[in-house]
């Protein structure tokens, strides 16, 4: 097994003939916060998105180079789209709660993988909900719908929901953008607190928030991509 | 994980059975029409009247009636609808009267078509005095094909992008300099594909009209207000009660190509306009 | 509210485009008004029994309910047979085709909506009476399914554009969402867009409901124009007839102003209602979906 949990190499995004980004080569520590950042408009997302093939959707969309995830490349036709975005997680920028009950909404993902009993469920998903600090607030009314709770704790939801399905890599596009401060620090104490058992790559316009959390860090711009590890690696330059 | 993957391809393969069928459906009627109606038609088919109750002879005024009344319905729907439209995007500012306002249309276009023939009968035929005629006929579609053309200009004005209407506000223009200097000019595909979707419409109708405007047999061009028209769609209606003959229901099948490939360039056109705009707008 | 607020311009401009207004927002209730009014004469002999009596003879009596008997059923039937049909092209356009194949789709659906109910008609007379009756082994092609059928392909395009256009309003996060948490793009469509678009596919179906039960010439030409209901009342491979059927073929002889006039539009009335009330609810739905 490598060390890393991510590796590009001249990566090339584009739609219909336009690149996104001209050419990316890094890489992802296992078990680290991976910071994304870079001016708006510059890619980061579409990068992020092209991690776990959320951009198989959109036509005209192509990837050159090689995108190794968890040891293998995501883009071969023999690999299981719907396996990997199991194992590669992701959670975006607006909290986005499915019109169901909070503890339906935690166990939407999980119900089409897992081959468990009834009563796993509903640990599993207190487990899910306790990852990400939310049980005690919710657990009295786990039978609620989902939109009546704040965008703070939505998000932390929409988190839950993720790491239900176990993930290893969790992808994060600007999560807590549409968030209070009080909400953005939980979400960041979230994510510190995750990345023992979890990669997890954030997008991210906030460069404090960066350093606060991260410790790597991979600046896009100007359709390029630079790795600037905080802590430096053997073997990686800087630009 | 593969009787995932073996459901999402079964399930996919019975929407594309679906939908195939669906289209099918556009093919079976095109090529029923063109099979059955191509033997029918000629020169004479075509340049000649009716004669022996459609037996023999040709369609030449059966043509004629249909483009009258909805050449007619057209004009006389235009300048109404462009007006409503403009009266509710131009004058009308308070939300709920403009909700109203739109699902008043809206329930006027769901409005069954033989309603518009006899309300319409009523008001043009008695009323006005117009009778059983071409006059009744063009009201009563006019009326109809309203909402078609309402909603089409109403959509087109709508997408005006605000800086244009506010270069003419700056400019100072009154509402109605900003009707003929901005909105008009600006919404003209949408009137353009109305107008067509509206003559389509009311060249495809028959309920409305069959005991409002026309008359079967021994009508020629209308000479005055009053008198009534013979139009393609009657004509296959008269005809097709009559299937056991064999001519007529050829006969009706030449006049149903011929209505058919009328309504299909008017529809073609729009889709052609509007996907225009569409490659425009993608630009 | 003061209407001066309201319009505050009010030159030439906004007397004749309000003018036009209010002949395009007054048609609906000009035609409701005329229909009650006219139809008073009937339900002044009859009582409101013209609405559940069974019998219809022109200057005898006028019992509406084998004609709305009729309508409802072949409504109904078009209904069930259309849905399907246009659920799944409607899925399948929205959420699986791209570019051009959609638009051909789509293209075809316009043109399908576009064509004439007289051609329905002949089709139906010609081809498909014949067909219903040797398939079913009956004596009469013209019925109750026939006309039932005519009208599914009839409204097809209608519903299907609105269920397409239903599906379309679902966001994108939720399509996002659910496909980040691993389901395949089938689950995503049936666990996520087609719940959401609920209230949009159930507005199009109101609003194909309100086309099919308004459409008059196909019906009239292939529903065999018998006034009664079938024995028994389920058995839809027996003649009857609907509401604008029975108007077509009855407005030319009764135009003036004797009670079969009146009882006519005593029944287009009825329809009237009836129709209303679907295209209310399903642009109401259809809004809630926006």
């Amino acid at each position: 097994m490598t060390a890393h949990a991510i590796q590009l190499e001249r990566v090339r995004l584009s739609y219909s003939g336009k690149a996104v980004i001209e050419t990316a080569s890094c890489t992802v520590r296992k078990n680290a916060v991976t910071a994304v950042v870079g001016p708006s408009g510059s890619g980061k997302s579409t990068l992020l998105r092209t991690l776990c093939r959320m951009n198989d959707r959109i036509p005209g969309f192509q990837v050159e180079g090689q995108v190794q995830v968890l040891g293998r490349d995501i883009y071969d036709p023999g690999i299981n789209v719907y396996d990997l975005r199991k194992r590669v997680g992701m959670v975006f920028q607006k909290p986005c709660v499915f019109p169901k009950s909070i503890v339906e909404n935690v166990l939407f993902g999980l119900r089409f993988h897992a081959t468990i009993n009834g009563k796993n469920f509903s640990e599993r998903a207190e487990q899910a909900l306790r990852d990400v600090f939310l049980w005690d607030e919710v657990k009295d009314r786990l039978d609620d719908p989902a939109h009546t709770l704040s965008q703070g704790q939505q998000q932390r939801l929409a988190m839950a929901r993720t790491l239900a399905v176990d993930p290893e890599i969790l992808l994060m596009d600007e999560p807590t953008s549409a968030l209070d401060p009080k909400s953005s620090r939980a979400i960041e104490d979230l994510i510190l607190s995750l990345k023992d058992k979890h990669t997890i790559v954030l997008v991210t316009h906030n460069v404090d928030q960066a350093e606060r959390v991260a410790e790597d860090l991979i600046c896009v711009d100007d359709k390029t991509i630079c790795h600037k590890p905080c802590h430096p690696l053997p073997g990686e330059g800087t630009c | 994980m593969n009787r995932r993957l073996f459901k999402e391809r079964t399930l996919l393969i019975a929407l594309y059975s679906l939908t195939v069928f669906g289209c099918l459906v556009l093919a079976v009627i095109l090529a029923t029409v063109i099979t059955r109606g191509g033997p029918a038609l000629s020169g004479t088919f075509l340049f000649e009247e009716a004669r022996n109750f459609g037996l023999e002879g040709g369609i030449l005024y059966q043509i004629a009636g249909t483009l009258i009344l909805m050449t007619g319905a057209a004009l006389v729907c235009l300048p109404v609808a462009l007006g409503s439209v403009l009266f509710q995007t131009e004058f009308l500012h308070s939300p709920p009267l403009k909700k109203i306002f739109r699902l008043l249309i809206y329930s006027l276009n769901a409005v069954p078509t033989i309603i518009f023939g006899l309300i319409g009968y009523l008001f043009f035929g008695v009323f006005l005095e117009a009778g059983v005629s071409w006059v009744t006929g063009v009201l009563i579609l006019a009326v109809m094909i309203l909402p078609t053309l309402h909603v089409s200009i109403h959509e087109a004005v709508e997408s005006i992008p605000d800086h244009y209407r506010e270069a003419g506000l700056a400019l100072g223009l009154s509402p109605g300099q900003q009707m003929r200097a901005v909105v008009l000019p600006q919404s003209l595909h949408g009137i353009i594909t109305g107008t067509l979707l509206g003559l389509a419409r009311a060249a495809g109708e028959t309920a409305a009209i069959m005991f409002t405007a026309t008359a079967f047999s021994g009508v020629r061009l209308p000479q005055s207000w009053t008198e009534p028209v013979t139009t393609l769609q009657t004509h296959i209606l008269v005809l097709a009660q009559e299937a056991a003959n064999p001519i007529a229901l050829t006969n009706a099948w030449g006049a149903g190509l011929v209505l058919l490939t009328l309504v299909f360039i008017l529809i073609t056109a729009t889709l052609w306009i509007r996907s225009g705009l569409e490659m425009e707008a993608e630009r | 509210m003061n209407t001066r607020s309201l319009f505050p311009e009010r030159g030439p401009a906004f007397w004749g485009t309000g003018f036009t207004a209010l002949i395009a927002s007054g048609t609906i209730f000009i035609l409701f008004v005329s229909l009650v009014i006219e139809s008073v004469p009937v339900f002044k002999t009859q009582g409101v029994s013209f609405l559940w009596g069974t019998d219809w003879f022109a200057g005898e009596a006028y019992g509406a309910l084998p004609m709305i008997f009729g309508s409802l059923m072949v409504t109904a039937i078009a209904v069930v047979l259309v849905f399907p049909f246009a659920l799944g092209s409607a899925i399948l356009t929205s959420e699986f085709l791209n570019g051009r194949l959609r638009l051909m789709v789509k293209a075809a659906m316009e043109l399908l909506a576009g064509v004439p109910g007289i051609i329905y008609g002949l089709m139906g007379i010609a081809l498909l009476t014949i067909w219903v009756r040797d398939v079913f082994g009956l004596i009469d092609g013209n019925t109750l399914f026939t006309a039932g059928l005519l009208l599914a392909v009839m409204v097809l395009p209608t519903v299907m554009t609105l269920s397409e256009d239903a599906l379309r309003a679902v966001p994108g996060e939720f399509r996002d969402t659910a496909l980040s948490l691993g389901l395949t793009r089938m689950e995503m469509v049936l666990k996520v867009v087609v719940p959401q678009a609920l209230p949009g596919l159930a507005g199009a179906v109101f609003l194909g409901l309100g086309r099919a039960m308004g459409e008059t010439i196909a019906v009239m030409l292939v529903i065999g124009g018998i006034d009664r209901i079938p024995q028994p009342w389920f058995n839809l491979f027996a003649s009857g007839q609907s509401i604008p059927s029975k108007i077509g073929r009855e407005a030319a002889e009764a135009l003036g102003f004797d009670l079969q006039w009146s009882a006519l539009i005593a029944l287009g009335l009825v329809l009237f209602v009836m129709v209303m009330a679907l295209s209310l609810a399903g642009n109401l739905l259809l809004r809630r979906a926006r």
